[in-house]
């Protein structure tokens, strides 16, 4: 133990009589770290966290979460979402779970507001989760204050308007107030009691977006806007977790579940009994995956490749600091040589110089682990804001948690030994009898020299397969930003409405206040043209199944993607009507149902735009046939990849419903209009809350939040790789003209030019580049491979993008070498010699 | 100045500041040099004989004074110049060898023929033709960390010889190594002064500076005394 802390003494005074070598080694590790610490706490969150409930390890998903919405009867595949009645047979009649929970599978947005004074009394924006009653206590979740709701809230739909606030949401509008329980708030147009609080660790069961407030799914049916899911057998909106019995294993219970499943299936109420439904019934299955991790949604799926990619990136970035700071000890041990040389005169075993040695490099490693914390912190923060713009942010958090700082720990100490081991080695096989010798004629030890110079060269091999990724991935998303969607997404503004929380019924008096919008933005200046729909681009899809009179369709080209639009809609986003007519005023409640469909719908299913004019198909639970009045351009409705471009286009005149977007189409700069458009529609009408705005152009480019945030980041740390490999570089190249200094000083006295003499360091710095270039090119080129899947638009092998990474990097080593070069060429000569 | 002089100095100084500290390291030196001529420098540690070599060299400026090398005015010429004048005109032989570790015997000979930027085949012929000279032409292939000191001088002289210099200009030759390796050198430089070479050496032993024709004395930075080989006793000068 005494000799532990002299060790860390004397490494303490060491690295204090070193200060540029200690600053320039920890602030490397605390990049290096500080990028996997960040990393890391993105990966721990999306894809390692386990919720924060009594034994998380008895959880299971009734399927895997990755559906969601709502699902009319038995799907063609695995279930994966479940009705109210569905949830109550499952919940009744199983053996193998102490309980079972539902939650709705989409988050309701309402807006909730205090009674009372000041600012409370403004509704404002609550995220909530509609949870079944048991769901706290089969979590095994206690409340910080108050109490939970119980499954006697689920006995009596719409008889249970309590609230349970996220800690979160309890601090930011009730500044923790005890007051808060107990109190009554306003709510989806009624009065909600507030009746407890969730702890500050409980996020929900959702991964990447904890909810302010739970309440329970019995009062589904008064969420505004909502079809009566409560009622409807067929309707599955909602996710099952069950918790296991002790002793059952997942297998058993899956089994179990199944049973049910087929026995339930075929006696629900309101399912027509066709050849189809049979088969669906028959089919119908399902699967029981782990639920300690929560539900994920598409996050774990759409995440864990680009978080996997990201963490590879960050090792190597890891991996070229040790190999910096290995350098710099390298670099050191030279000035250190007479004095580890004198140790072992004086008696030190090999042994005893390496652990002294190793303990400074695990001081040097704890300093930067330290700092990288702190780095990861701000940095890891930042980061995310950065990449995260829009509405849309990316579900992505840092957070600094015990298996975040115990990952920190891990890889400070691992750095430590990595980069401390090789110099320690080396520098206690000194031999004494020659070190404390040395000093009049000192030659050069190609050996040393060398270990340095293999760390550079794989420093710049790394250094050229980040760049390269880097560049495919931002090349990647360039070429997915300039995908033709089918609509000019410039110049157009979008007003996001919440017309379900207005309290309006979806009916003719709706429609009244949607041109009441529309027409308060015509007159302003600038304004070109306007439109309502129910979905705009990215913003989730409704699809229905229909049949064609006289045409005999497979099931699964019955379906289509279904928006309500209203007539100005196509103008707006300039979709060019290719045949036929768009809506216009004549297309009213009481005029015949008609429809715009695409033209992949048109020669899909009616074998060419001509043959489909003219033509009516239904709806599946409508009765009136719909003529299709107009082919419209196709257009990318979900995401710039989309591959579904079967669209049909309903009359919002003729079916009214709630709204989500305003569509403005304006000359000039959008933002220059927005406030102007924004103010019109609160005075046309007040009572219909606007969520944010947003441009069409931002929506595409949000909906690209990922290939987005994966370009970005590893760009950003492809950057700081090069940056650390050119600190390495003129490290090692300012180590060699050191080392160098009285061989140059002969060869100026020799009648060398001091352009000479810069020509030949840089000559060294490029050679070690191109050779750190040639031995990365063939992992590079592997590593892209690798990628190939993420990429659009281009191959693995982008030659255009590896010669400017390429160019990038000779002349970053250029500038790095440059440096030292011109050291090199102002040696004066007679110095040089005296050196000696 | 005579017209057979091959270095001319006229009232040199070099003044050292460091710190607001001025040292004299050298305090008006006359010095004549003509060709073919054997000159050794004596004197103390610190009286400045390195300094005055270094000057001699185009290693260093003096703060003052004029230096004439082959009839060129060389005090105030531009860098690019001096190392020109240094390859072709000065042959450097260093107390410390001054080889280079990484280049072998024939690459260090050769070195300054390159940056002179002789063809190869003439810098071959020259090269050989050095270290033959000096006996060492056997050892092409060698690096310095595989020759004894002595040959390592030896190969150094070579590399002083190749570019047929004007004046060679030896600091200390001896000093690293032993009386029999010492005497082997300044034989070789007897030799080589024999032959036509202009040579000032450095030395602070006796016995080598009596190798010379011509013997400077130096003490603080001046010329105190100058002896000829065939006096027994120096006359003090005044200069």
């Amino acid at each position: 133990m005494q000799s532990i802390l002299k060790n860390i003494r004397y490494g303490y005074r060491t690295l204090l009589r070193n200060p540029g070598f200690t600053a320039v080694a920890v602030v490397s590790l605390a990049l290096g770290i500080g990028a996997n610490a960040a990393i890391f706490s993105f990966i721990n969150t999306v894809l390692l966290r386990t919720l924060p409930v009594r034994e998380p390890g008895q959880l299971v998903i009734f399927g895997e979460g990755k559906e969601r919405g709502i699902c009319g009867g038995p799907p063609e595949g695995p279930m994966e979402m479940f009705s109210w009645e569905q949830y109550r047979n499952f919940r009744q009649q199983n053996k193998v779970f102490t309980d079972v929970l539902a939650i709705n599978s989409l988050p309701a947005r309402l807006y909730l507001t205090i009674y009372g004074e000041g600012s409370g009394s403004v509704p404002q924006p609550a995220q909530a989760d509609l949870v079944s009653g048991n769901y706290f206590n089969v979590l095994g979740v206690r409340p910080t204050a108050g109490r939970f709701f119980d499954s006697t809230a689920d006995a009596v739909p719409g008889a249970n308007p309590y609230v349970v606030l996220s800690d979160g949401y309890w601090e930011r509008r009730f500044h923790r107030s005890p007051a808060a329980l107990g109190q009554a708030v306003r709510l989806a147009d009624r009065d909600w009691t507030i009746i407890g609080v969730a702890p500050r660790s409980f996020f929900g069961t959702r991964i990447g977006g904890t909810p302010d407030i739970w309440i329970p799914v019995s009062m589904q049916d008064q969420m505004p806007g909502s079809p009566g899911l409560l009622k409807e057998p067929l309707m599955q909106f909602m996710y099952l977790i069950g918790r296991l019995k002790p002793g059952v294993s997942r297998v058993l219970a899956e089994a179990n579940v199944n049973v049910i499943c087929q026995q339930m299936l075929p006696g629900e109420p309101g399912e027509e009994n066709t050849p189809e439904t049979r088969e669906h019934i028959r089919h119908a299955k399902v699967a029981l995956t782990p639920g300690d991790k929560g539900l994920s949604g598409g996050l774990r799926r759409n995440y864990e490749t680009p978080l996997q990619i990201l963490m590879v990136v960050v090792a190597l970035v890891l991996l070229i600091a040790c190999a910096n700071v290995a350098n710099l000890l390298l670099a050191l041990s030279p000035k250190r040589r007479k004095e580890f040389a004198l140790r072992v005169g004086l008696g030190a075993a090999a042994g005893r110089l390496i652990r002294q040695l190793l303990t400074e490099s695990l001081m040097l490693a704890a300093a930067g682990g330290l700092l990288g914390v702190l780095f990861a912190s701000a940095g890891g923060k930042l980061l995310v804001h950065l990449i995260s713009t829009g509405p849309r942010a990316l579900p992505l958090e840092f957070s600094l948690d015990a298996q975040v700082l115990a990952f920190t720990v891990g890889i400070s100490l691992a750095t430590g030994l990595l980069f401390g081991l090789v110099p320690a080695w080396r520098a206690s096989r000194v031999d004494p009898h020659a070190a404390l010798k040395e000093g009049k004629t000192s030659m050069s030890s190609p050996a040393k020299v060398t270990f340095g110079r293999a760390l550079v060269a794989g420093q710049v091999a790394l250094s050229l397969g980040l760049l390269v990724t880097a560049g495919l991935l931002l090349h990647s998303f360039s070429n997915l930003l300039s995908i033709d969607t089918g609509f000019e997404r410039e110049h157009v503004l979008l007003f996001k409405l919440d017309s379900a929380s207005s309290g309006y019924k979806a009916d003719q008096s709706l429609l009244g206040i949607y041109r009441r919008l529309e027409e308060s933005v015509s007159y302003l200046p600038g304004v070109n043209a306007e439109g309502v729909s129910l979905f705009s681009f990215n913003e989730g899809r409704r699809r229905n199944s229909f049949t064609a009179p006289g045409i005999s369709l497979p099931e699964n080209a019955r379906l289509s993607n279904q928006n309500f639009v209203s007539n100005g809609y196509f103008s707006v986003l300039h979709i060019p009507i290719v045949r036929g007519r768009g809506f216009t005023a004549a297309d009213t409640a009481i005029s015949p149902l008609v429809s715009v469909v695409s033209e992949t719908f048109a020669n899909r299913i009616f074998g060419g735009t001509d043959n489909a004019l003219g033509r009516t198909f239904i709806f599946d639970g409508e009765k009136k046939p719909v003529q299709i009045i107009g082919i419209a351009r196709d257009v990318k409705s979900q995401t710039v990849r989309d591959a579904d471009l079967r669209m049909t286009y309903r009359s919002v005149c003729q079916m009214p419903d709630y709204m989500n977007t305003l569509a403005v189409r304006v000359t000039g700069e959008p933002v220059q209009v927005a406030a102007a458009v924004r103010q019109a529609l609160r005075t046309a009408a007040p009572d219909i809350p606007l969520r944010w705005t947003t441009t069409l152009a931002d929506e595409v480019s949000d909906s690209l939040v990922r290939e987005r945030a994966v370009a970005q980041l590893s760009s950003f740390f492809a950057l700081l790789a090069l940056a650390l490999a050119a600190i390495g570089l003129y490290g090692t190249i300012s180590f060699a003209v050191a080392r160098r200094t009285s061989e140059i000083g002969i060869r100026l006295a020799l009648g060398a030019e001091r352009t000479g003499v810069v020509g030949m360091v840089l000559r060294d710095a490029l050679l070690l580049t191109g050779l750190g270039m040639l031995i990365g090119l063939p992992f590079t080129w592997l590593a892209a491979r690798r990628m190939e899947s993420m990429l659009y638009g281009l191959g693995s092998f982008d030659v255009p993008g590896m010669l400017w990474s390429m160019l990038a990097l000779g002349l970053v080593a250029a500038l790095a070498g440059y440096l030292p070069a011109r050291c090199a060429a102002n040696i004066n000569p007679m110095a040089a010699l005296r050196h000696e | 100045m005579d017209k057979d002089s091959l270095i001319y100095l006229d009232g040199v100084t070099k003044v050292f500041v460091t710190d607001e500290v001025e040292t004299h390291a050298l305090a008006g030196i006359h010095l004549d040099i003509r060709r073919g001529e054997y000159v050794s420098i004596a004197g103390p540690s610190g009286c400045g004989k390195s300094t005055l070599l270094a000057i001699l060299g185009l290693l260093d400026t003096p703060s003052g004074g004029t230096y004439t090398l082959n009839s060129q005015a060389v005090a105030n010429i531009k860098m690019q110049e001096r190392a020109r004048i240094r390859n072709r005109e000065i042959g450097f032989i260093f107390q410390a060898f001054n080889l280079i570790g990484d280049l072998n015997v024939y690459e260090n000979v050769e070195l300054p023929l390159t940056y002179r930027g002789m063809p190869s085949s003439e810098r071959k012929k020259a090269v050989i033709e050095a270290l033959e000279k000096v006996g060492m032409s056997h050892r092409l292939k060698h690096y310095p960390s595989q020759l004894s000191g002595g040959q390592q001088q030896r190969v150094a002289v070579a590399r002083a010889l190749a570019g047929s210099p004007s004046v060679l200009l030896a600091d200390e030759p001896t000093g690293n190594l032993d009386s029999v390796n010492g005497e082997a050198v300044m034989g070789l430089l007897k030799e080589l002064h024999s032959n036509g070479a202009t040579i000032v050496m450095v030395t602070h032993d006796p016995r080598y500076a009596g190798f010379a024709d011509h013997t400077i004395h130096m003490f603080d930075g001046r010329i105190v005394e100058e002896s000829k080989a065939e006096e027994s006793k120096g006359n003090e000068v005044t200069h």
